[in-house]
């Protein structure tokens, strides 16, 4: 008999452990029933005691839905095993910049000296680009935007998002290669251009309504936060409400009301100015940015990846072309450049390769694929 | 402060002995150690990484995270104490690596996404969310370091509802031996609960 069944009779301690554990079960006899409730009837910071035997009991019953450790090693074996790309370790984090913009004109008045400093960009590659100033360019624009009268611009660069604060205290989250240019308006009115994507928490103003135009849409509200996306990649303008209510309208138009969305309502607008509702989305998937999070939710894999390629500012190509309609089903929460890889390779198991300056994902040869 | 046992009879020591002979496998490059230690902690630390970040996916993420990382790092691993709180605490450090990137709380039990702001309520929040899974942890995590038939006496009971007499006859014991391993074992849990909770 194994000497964990030969011990000492049990102290008060844990007598009363017992006693409470019967009684929180329901199968208390009636008798100690009644001692629980004297006993903690005699000293109300007991409770805290019968409190601990719960939480214990909820927390050990709580099940679990994680897979086996077997099918879990399964996973994971192939990544151990591949070749590691030791040169990839320079890469970092998504980095993001906060910035205050006071020079925005909403609607104060223009201050006199227009500041022109020029980002200091570090172009090495490998390296994540700091914007450290006020004006801003992207990689594959011909000329820097300038600031000229009534119009600042700010954009970010591939691997790189953007806070802004507009003078109005509004904030404006901007994801990677995205451009957001600001109009100034005599008459105080509000109103962006928006290339790309960005997130919009407006601050409530109903005599100065909040306008973005975005490719052929034209969105409106007077004071609440929603997510629009309209990459030049992207067949069509998606705006997601998460506070408050805006208005989507195609810019042809003349009609001024457009369609009114509530959270956790989504619009499109495609390119002849159809716009189309969505609702009771799951607005966190489309908002997962503005914390440096991407979430794919039975992405087609070409998608995904031209997302990763933007947030990571990497290349990425498929080995095998067919391979871009699969899905994946995933999120990326600012990992490492190695951790997304292996996370990559585990998701979609696939082999992830460097080759030249693009990372490659193939296929595992027949015989490494692990039965699943 | 109270020094409250961290670990629960016998077992701690062998099984810290087993962990430390696998570490040095492993550091030589040997993947049956390293499987052997993959599977060994696996399904509790992914109980443990769930209070934290309160989703199967990103715990099991998580974990992997742990393990892939040591397979990485093994040449030049070094483990100051027990394996144990090695890998446990490399599993906090991934989780809270994740929280604080996203920069949200979950809320738990429903699952609904709370936006960390800069308001101090929504501080306060906060503070008792992370409060609250750090107590759930350590009773995992107390839980999973109970000797086995300690620990599945106790799930037969705390989980699977079953009376001392069922348990008994199940596993061929006397009643009073349950009650004796279950009474422990909650004097146990609770000893760790109140060690988080101060």
């Amino acid at each position: 008999m194994s000497p964990l069944f030969s011990e000492p009779p049990l102290s008060e301690e844990e007598r009363l452990y017992l006693l409470l554990e019967s009684y929180l079960a329901g199968d208390a006899k009636s008798a100690d029933v009644k001692r629980v409730r004297d006993w903690l009837g005699a000293d109300p910071r007991r409770g805290q005691v019968i409190e601990d035997i719960r939480r214990i009991r909820d927390i050990v019953r709580a099940g679990t839905s994680h897979r086996s450790s077997e099918e879990a090693w399964r996973r994971l074996l192939p990544i151990l095993l591949a070749e590691h790309h030791g040169s990839v370790a320079a890469l970092g984090r998504l980095e993001t910049s906060r910035r205050r913009l006071r020079e925005w004109a909403f609607p104060t008045v223009m201050r006199g000296n227009r500041r022109l400093a020029v980002a200091m960009l570090v172009l090495a590659i490998g390296v994540p680009a700091v914007v450290t100033s006020a004006v801003s360019w992207r990689r594959d624009v011909q000329s820097a935007r300038v600031a000229s009268a009534g119009v600042r611009t700010v954009a970010t660069m591939r691997g790189v998002r953007e806070e802004i604060r507009l003078a109005d205290g509004s904030l404006v989250t901007l994801a990677p290669q995205s451009e957001l240019v600001v109009e100034r308006s005599p008459d105080g009115a509000r109103n962006v251009r928006l290339e790309g994507e960005a997130y919009f928490d407006v601050v409530h103003d109903e005599r100065r309504p909040f306008t973005v135009h975005v490719r052929n849409a034209i969105v409106r509200d007077v004071g609440t936060r929603f997510a629009i996306r309209a990459y030049p990649a992207d067949s069509l303008v998606r705006v997601v409400v998460t506070h408050g209510q805006v208005s989507v309208r195609p810019e042809s138009t003349t009609d001024t009301t457009g369609m009114l969305l509530d959270p956790r309502m989504l619009a499109r607008v495609n390119a002849a100015g159809a716009v189309t509702v969505e609702t009771d989305v799951d607005t966190a998937r489309y908002v997962a940015f503005r914390r440096g999070q991407i979430r794919f939710v039975a992405t087609p894999l070409r998608d995904a990846v031209l997302e990763l390629e933007r947030w990571y500012d990497i290349q990425i190509r498929l080995a095998d072309p067919q391979m871009g309609s699969r899905h994946i089903t995933a999120t990326i929460a600012d990992q490492t450049l190695p951790d997304l890889l292996d996370q990559l390779r585990i998701a979609l198991n696939v082999d992830v390769s460097r080759v030249g300056e693009s990372f490659v994902l193939s296929d595992k040869p027949a015989s490494e694929r692990p039965a699943l | 402060m109270r020094q409250t046992k961290k670990y629960e009879g016998d077992d701690a020591e062998a099984l810290n002995a087993r962990d430390i002979a696998l570490v040095d496998r492993i550091r030589r490059d040997e993947l049956g150690a390293f499987e052997e230690l993959f599977h060994a902690y696996w399904d509790p630390l992914c109980r443990y990484a769930f209070c934290y970040v309160r989703s199967t996916d990103d715990a099991e993420e998580a974990v992997q995270t742990v393990f892939a990382r040591i397979w990485r790092n093994r040449a030049g691993w070094r483990v100051g104490g027990t394996v144990q709180d090695y890998v446990y605490l490399a599993t906090r450090n991934v989780c809270f690596d994740r929280l604080k990137r996203e920069a949200v709380v979950r809320q738990w039990g429903e699952r609904r996404v709370l936006e960390l702001r800069s308001s101090p309520e929504h501080g306060v929040q906060a503070d008792s969310l992370i409060q609250n899974a750090e107590v759930e942890a350590a009773v995992e995590r107390a839980f999973a370091a109970l000797p086995a038939k300690r620990r599945r006496i106790c799930q037969l009971r705390l989980s699977s509802g079953l009376s001392y007499a069922e348990i008994a006859s199940l596993l061929h014991i006397s009643q009073k031996t349950v009650e004796t391993q279950i009474s422990r074992g909650l004097k146990f849990l609770r000893s760790r609960l109140e060690a988080v909770r101060g």
